[in-house]
């Protein structure tokens, strides 16, 4: 392969993986099932770089690949999870796919969003998503259980969601 | 309704909580099919599912760089790898190119290329467009310059930075590859190395970053400390530190101990100082681009001791000992010893002169300026409404789990006589609450059950909270408080009996070099419409430090006025306790209020001789 065609490459999907990402954790939510799969996309996008057409869509093309790699991921280890039937799936997958702009809009302000949160919320999010601990020692560390953990995690989602919505009506013009 | 809202459902909705339960991988098979069958009714309902989903996958993305980073640099640390696969390719035999382990190999580089760009993509575009990202400083994107990519650090600290060299420009929380140059014309820029090293580079200067653990200082003024690697940690099987080296066109400066500031003229020359531990300053002549001293140039050096000149390969410094480096007309450099070394910038980041105790309070560290919540004293719960009910106690001190700088809460609760009362999770007790003296004779007075509400940090103009007038309870009810606030910073309402600790160690950890040296509040009590007139407000309020009482206020009444709180803290104390208690007539109306509370900030003696 060429170095105009590495960069393609390389640009097309810098631009794109964190949408990728999005995807995959739509059908597979836990952390380290989304990284794995990711890991595995990315390998396979760069295998079969040499068929993709230039004229055709990068992103619907990705997150086809990475559909397929989350139903081979399913089969190897699909029992122990509790995931959405198949035909739902790929509706929820058509839907984020005509979605992508709102989507991308959303994003920014959750970028904005996250500032706004308070010291011990930051901190929380910031420890139980990187994935580096366990939630049950972050649990241990914030002297509460694992199951108030969550809950909090989701009082924050929730802010957050909220947060976006307020930022959306205030972006809009009057 | 703007494009990209969707209807978002009341957080107790069914669909809102399968989601969340979903999100969080606790979803069962019963609660899965519901989920389906609720996303099966319209389009409504997917879309918050995707939205949400999304978000969720965001926050993972948002926080997935720290991993990630750290996951490369481990991976760079020991000895820097240029991913550059052509080298590699090339010295291949064909017999082996094309094989299976080739091609695993070539899968194996390309996996890392991606990760590594994937990250630094993810950097750039949170850096900002105008952030230069490649090995030469130059806007190219291609693949090419990111093969050459390796990060060996990233920018921590940047103070006034203005650039001789516009494409030398960076940002903090940039990432910094190796051979990356910077050229200040003034300012300060910290890099901290993967290895835990910190140079501060002070402009103007240009500094380009050679390896993992050095750099060529072309001219200008640095700071490096390298961070000690404990024997535990390599006992634990750490790898070893790369000693820490600066080059500069005439001297060669090895790290042996951990502080020391190199100096760079225009023409060259080398003074090197040493603040703490040793440095090794080596002679010898390079430039920029040059891999090593020139073996044409390498030539034994001078050193000139007490009038006498001799022939030496190097010389160590210790502290407080400074050299300088320069070339004679013969080329050959000469070491001269200096008394006066030049100044060097040792700290780059302004530690904060002041925590805002309301900022705490209400979730924050102190040096931002949250308001409008709260922590129940008797559960120890943060509190995001002001409710203006009776809370009992339980006479048990709660550690507050939530909040590192808050050790803890209480509600101080003696129904007869005396009870030591617990002040701090180190057991620290106080007798005392309840014992007055009044014309030589000891009086004991009882405290009622709990307290009216949270101890809460309000912010000093409540029209501006939005806050209905006269509603919300008596920190509301009672005006703006400004006589209590000269400040303008907000009050912290303290309905008594109620006492709130915070930890001075955790502050002093959050904020590096600074610890609390004085509690700085104005204490007073509040005033509003009462139901009986002829009842007033009158409560005890206490500071304590480390279970000591340092300071108290008997019978605070409202025509008392703004009574000053100024205490003096300890630099190693650990614990301050602020409490309110019922004085005369039990509790009705003890509407205490501590306005523009904050600790303030002193250097600690190590910062102090920094300054010096």
């Amino acid at each position: 392969m060429d170095n105009a065609r590495h960069e393609q490459f390389a640009q097309s999907f810098l631009k794109h993986q964190d949408r990728v990402y999005g995807h995959i954790v739509t059908m597979l939510p836990n952390r380290h099932d989304a990284e794995d799969v990711f890991q595995q996309t990315s390998l396979i996008l760069w295998r079969k770089w040499e068929q993709f057409e230039p004229q055709r869509d990068f992103l619907a093309w990705a997150c086809g690949i990475a559909r397929n790699e989350v139903r081979n991921f399913l089969l190897r280890r699909g029992r122990e999870r509790v995931v959405l039937g198949e035909r739902l799936m790929d509706e929820v997958c058509e839907l984020r796919a005509e979605s992508q702009s709102l989507l991308d809009e959303r994003r920014t302000l959750l970028v904005e969003c996250m500032k706004k949160l308070d010291f011990v919320a930051r901190e929380l999010v910031e420890r139980s998503y990187a994935g580096r601990e366990s939630i049950e020692v972050i649990a241990r560390q914030f002297r509460t259980t694992r199951n108030a953990l969550y809950l909090r995690l989701r009082r924050i989602r929730r802010e957050l969601m909220e947060c976006i919505e307020e930022g959306l009506v205030k972006e809009e013009p009057q | 309704m703007s494009s990209a809202s969707i209807n978002l459902p009341p957080a107790d909705d069914e669909l809102a909580r399968l989601v969340e339960s979903y999100c969080d991988g606790a979803i069962s098979s019963g609660e899965r099919d519901r989920l389906e069958l609720l996303l099966s009714g319209g389009r409504d309902a997917k879309l918050f599912f995707v939205a949400y989903l999304d978000l969720h996958a965001q926050m993972q993305w948002l926080t997935r760089g720290e991993k990630q980073e750290m996951e490369n640099i481990e991976a760079m640390d020991a000895q820097p790898v240029v991913l550059s696969p052509s080298p590699l390719f090339s010295s291949l035999t064909p017999s082996f190119v094309g094989g299976p382990v080739f091609s695993y190999m070539v899968a194996t580089v390309v996996l890392c290329l991606m990760l590594l760009g994937a990250w630094a993509y993810k950097i750039t575009r949170e850096s900002g467009p105008s952030y230069v990202y490649d090995s030469r400083g130059s806007t190219s994107s291609g693949l090419s310059d990111r093969q050459q990519m390796v990060f060996v650090g990233r920018i921590t600290g940047m103070r006034d930075c203005r650039w001789a060299d516009p494409d030398t420009r960076t940002i903090i929380g940039a990432s910094v590859p190796l051979s990356r140059k910077y050229a200040l014309a003034s300012g300060l820029m910290e890099i901290t190395y993967a290895g835990g090293a910190k140079v501060i580079i002070e402009g103007p200067c240009a500094y380009k970053v050679e390896s993992s653990a050095g750099g060529f200082l072309a001219r200008g003024k640095l700071t490096a400390r390298i961070a000690q690697q404990g024997t535990a940690a390599l006992a634990a099987g750490a790898k070893p530190q790369a000693v820490f080296s600066i080059w500069t066109p005439t001297a060669l400066v090895t790290d042996l101990g951990t502080e020391f500031g190199v100096e760079v003229g225009a023409n060259g020359d080398t003074t090197s100082y040493v603040f703490e531990g040793k440095v090794v300053v080596k002679a010898g002549i390079r430039g920029f681009g040059d891999s090593g001293i020139r073996e044409s140039e390498k030539r034994p050096a001078t050193a000139v001791a007490g009038g006498a000149a001799v022939d030496v390969d190097e010389i160590q410094l210790g502290p407080g000992e400074a050299v300088l480096v320069k070339r004679d007309e013969a080329n050959t450099p000469r070491f001269t010893r200096l008394a006066t070394p030049p100044k060097f910038v040792r700290r780059i980041y302004e530690p904060p002169k002041q925590l805002d105790l309301l900022d705490i309070v209400a979730g924050g560290n102190g040096t931002g300026n949250r308001r409008e919540r709260g922590i129940d004293a008797t559960t120890g719960m943060e509190d995001t409404f002001f409710i203006d009910d009776t809370r009992p106690s339980d006479k048990q001190y709660h550690q507050v789990s939530w909040h590192r700088l808050i050790d803890g809460v209480f509600s101080p609760y003696v129904p007869v006589g005396e009870r030591d009362v617990q002040l701090d999770s180190a057991g620290h007790t106080f007798r005392g609450f309840t014992v007055h003296w009044e014309d030589g004779s000891k009086i004991i007075r009882t405290l009622t059950n709990g307290m009216r509400g949270p101890i809460w940090a309000r912010a000093a103009d409540i029209a501006s909270d939005g806050r209905p007038a006269g509603g919300n309870g008596w920190l509301y009810v009672m005006g703006n408080g400004d006589q209590y606030m000269p400040q303008r910073r907000g009050l912290l309402g303290f309905h008594v009996n109620a006492g709130i600790t915070f930890d001075m160690e955790a502050m002093r950890i959050l904020h590096e070099n600074v610890y609390p040296a004085r509690l700085k509040a104005v204490a007073g009590m509040g005033e509003g419409p009462r139901k009986y007139e002829d009842v007033f407000g009158v409560a005890d309020v206490w500071v304590f430090v480390d279970g000591e009482l340092v300071w108290k206020r008997r019978d605070l009444r409202h025509r008392d006025g703004a009574v000053p709180v100024d205490v003096e803290i300890a630099p190693d104390a650990r614990f301050l306790t602020l409490a309110a208690t019922g004085g005369k007539g039990g509790q009705a109306y003890d509407w205490v209020v501590i306005g523009d509370p904050v600790l303030e900030l002193a250097l600690t003696e190590t910062e102090n001789r920094k300054e010096d």
